[in-house]
């Protein structure tokens, strides 16, 4: 996996791009924010004052699900996920790159079809008005899981769009 | 199989082939799975759910945020001076110090390629000022970029005690029993290694220095900040005092303060950059993981692994022969997959099917990690190789060549931490 700089060559002006990453890379960074000064601050008043706060624990682990799917969002802007790829490093263009655009498009319609089960499963969620943790109800845990599966799969649309025109949307590792 | 699941089995399998990432190929299988069994599409949500339900994940974000800034910061130039001093009047003392430090620091970030990138970037010119030869260091370099995953705390071992602990085993897979018994066979590796590089080393005057002590207090007083975190982080979980995710938490605040606030070597300015990078690999497995959740309940649903065993047990009656088909299988597995993906996408196939032949999950993991940490540098797709040809601006080729020795080495290595499973079970069990 490619753990250097995201090497995506944005397309177009990208103004509301940018913004669309600022929104994302804000939330990451403040989710992991939180994770870390909330697990620090559970060991102090675990070891230091023995309490506790009672929902920090859940919330930690609700912050694991966001944080993966946050980074993971940030992981397909590159197209940095983890990809088999003996195939299509060694073809030549011609035939790469609509091989590609393929399994961008495969990608897309995968994550189109979880994040359509995603929402389903809000709107139930919301239909059972559970809780997660203190007064945050589960369906707004789960939410984030149709958000990113919809943003990761319109990255991979738009990927699968420059392939099929001829360019290389990201450059892989070693590439 | 029905005409209908080979189908699904086949598109996804030319998907991956294809280049699609494995998230998708694993969720596709999982929707494709759930939709033939007539199970709304819903459960895979539910199952990528359970990641907020799994306290130990908690601690995979912060270790991985903890090596990226340690990796970020000056902190392994500290270490290599500071192991160089202590160890480098040993004849092939620098080669050791390499090993040392690589295994030390892949152990906390988890053998992402950064321990090449942050590492071998300092030992790879030292090494070859001192007299080594550019091909045993760059194999050095290389090969080291993956020891150290079967010591605490590293992500791998932890992943592999999550997904064991998803499968409702008869034996208890504790990820403090994983932290000891992946210590020896660890440590086998490492001195296997350093016997290789004292005797490569054996006709370099250059190599051995005099132990100088005002240069060993110096640098243990430059490393003063970092030198209480491996105790601290270690101690605490062998020694049993503090839970995983609070050994995580502790590590990712206590690099946060010494690199960011005290010695400043991070820009605030520049952490949120670090900080995404970090999770962009955190949320690569994660990702991974969470739908293979879902595709793992439908293997398990369909009897997969059990009837594999049946299978398997026409063929290969005893535990010693299914070990050596195990190991090839694996070899080839780790030069097609990363080590993350070949953990969630194969440990609950594989430990059912092992746990059939007696073996102990606990040696069966340590085993899958030894393998995969060959699978690194294997040709053709090894990930480190393409790391290290990138970071030294060499060819692929060059790289294959280097790493050789090394590989065979630690094959053998592999192979004792196979046929000998006292040595992963000796101190957990």
């Amino acid at each position: 996996m490619n753990t250097g700089s995201s090497m995506a060559a944005e397309e177009g002006d990208g103004r509301a791009l940018r913004l669309l990453h600022g929104v994302e890379d804000g939330l990451l960074v403040a989710a992991v924010a939180a994770m870390v000064g909330l697990a620090g601050l559970q060991i102090v008043l675990r070891n230091g004052f023995g309490t506790g706060i009672f929902w920090i624990e859940p919330l930690l682990r609700a912050l694991v699900l966001w944080i993966g799917m946050l980074g993971a969002v940030s992981a397909s802007r590159g197209g940095q996920h983890i990809t088999i790829d003996v195939l299509t490093r060694a073809l030549p263009p011609r035939w790469r790159l609509p091989l590609r655009a393929a399994a961008c498009a495969f990608t897309a319609v995968v994550c189109a079809a979880l994040a359509w089960q995603g929402a389903r499963y809000v709107m139930l969620e919301y239909g059972f008005s559970g809780t997660a943790f203190a007064s945050v109800p589960t369906w707004a845990v789960v939410t984030i899981i149709p958000l990113a599966f919809s943003l990761i799969g319109l990255r991979y649309a738009l990927f699968a769009a420059i392939f099929l025109r001829g360019r290389e949307p990201f450059r892989g590792p070693g590439e | 199989m029905s005409a209908a699941s080979a189908t699904v089995t086949l598109a996804v399998l030319l998907a991956a082939l294809a280049g699609a990432p494995l998230f998708a190929v694993i969720g596709a299988s999982a929707l494709a799975g759930f939709w033939l069994a007539g199970i709304d599409g819903q459960a895979a949500i539910i199952e990528i759910y359970r990641l907020a339900d799994t306290p130990v994940l908690v601690a995979i974000p912060l270790f991985t945020l903890a090596g990226y800034v340690l990796g970020e910061s000056r902190a392994p130039q500290r270490l290599v001076r500071l192991t160089d001093a202590l160890l480098g009047w040993l004849s092939g003392g620098l080669a050791i110090v390499a090993l040392a430090a690589c295994a030390l620091f892949t152990a906390f970030t988890g053998a992402s390629g950064i321990t090449i990138v942050a590492l071998g970037a300092l030992l790879y010119p030292a090494l070859k000022t001192a007299g080594y030869g550019d091909r045993f260091s760059l194999g050095l370099v290389t090969s080291s970029g993956s020891l150290g995953i079967l010591f605490a705390p590293s992500v791998p071992l932890i992943l592999y005690g999550v997904v064991a602990q998803q499968l409702d085993l008869p034996v208890r897979v504790g990820i403090d029993e994983l932290f000891l018994a992946g210590l020896l066979p660890g440590l086998l590796m490492l001195v296997i290694l350093s016997a290789y590089s004292m005797w490569q080393g054996r006709s370099l005057a250059r190599a051995r220095t005099a132990f100088d002590r005002r240069e060993a207090l110096a640098a243990l007083r430059d490393a003063a900040w970092e030198l209480p975190l491996p105790a601290l982080v270690l101690g605490g979980i062998y020694g049993g005092v503090i839970a995983l995710s609070e050994a995580a938490a502790l590590a990712a605040v206590y690099v946060l303060v010494v690199e960011v606030a005290i010695r400043r070597e991070i820009a605030l300015t520049d952490l949120p950059r670090v900080l995404v990078q970090a999770m962009q690999l955190v949320g690569a497995i994660l990702i991974i993981l969470g739908v293979s959740l879902a595709s793992t309940n439908i293997l398990i649903d369909a009897r997969v692994p059990s009837r594999l065993f049946e299978a398997i047990q026409g063929i290969i009656d005893n535990r010693w022969t299914f070990l050596i088909a195990l190991n090839v299988f694996l070899l080839v597995l780790g030069m097609m997959l990363d080590i993350f993906s070949a953990l969630v996408i194969m440990v609950p196939i594989l430990l059912p099917i092992a746990i059939g032949y007696g073996i102990d999950p606990l040696h069966l993991g340590i085993i899958f990690l030894a393998n995969m940490q060959i699978g690194y540098f294997t040709p053709p797709v090894g990930m480190n190789l393409f790391i290290a040809s990138f970071r030294f601006d060499k060819p692929v080729m060059t790289l294959y060549r280097a790493t050789l020795p090394f590989f065979a080495l630690l094959l053998f290595a592999v192979l004792i931490i196979t046929y000998v499973p006292a040595l992963s079970l000796w101190l957990p069990r």
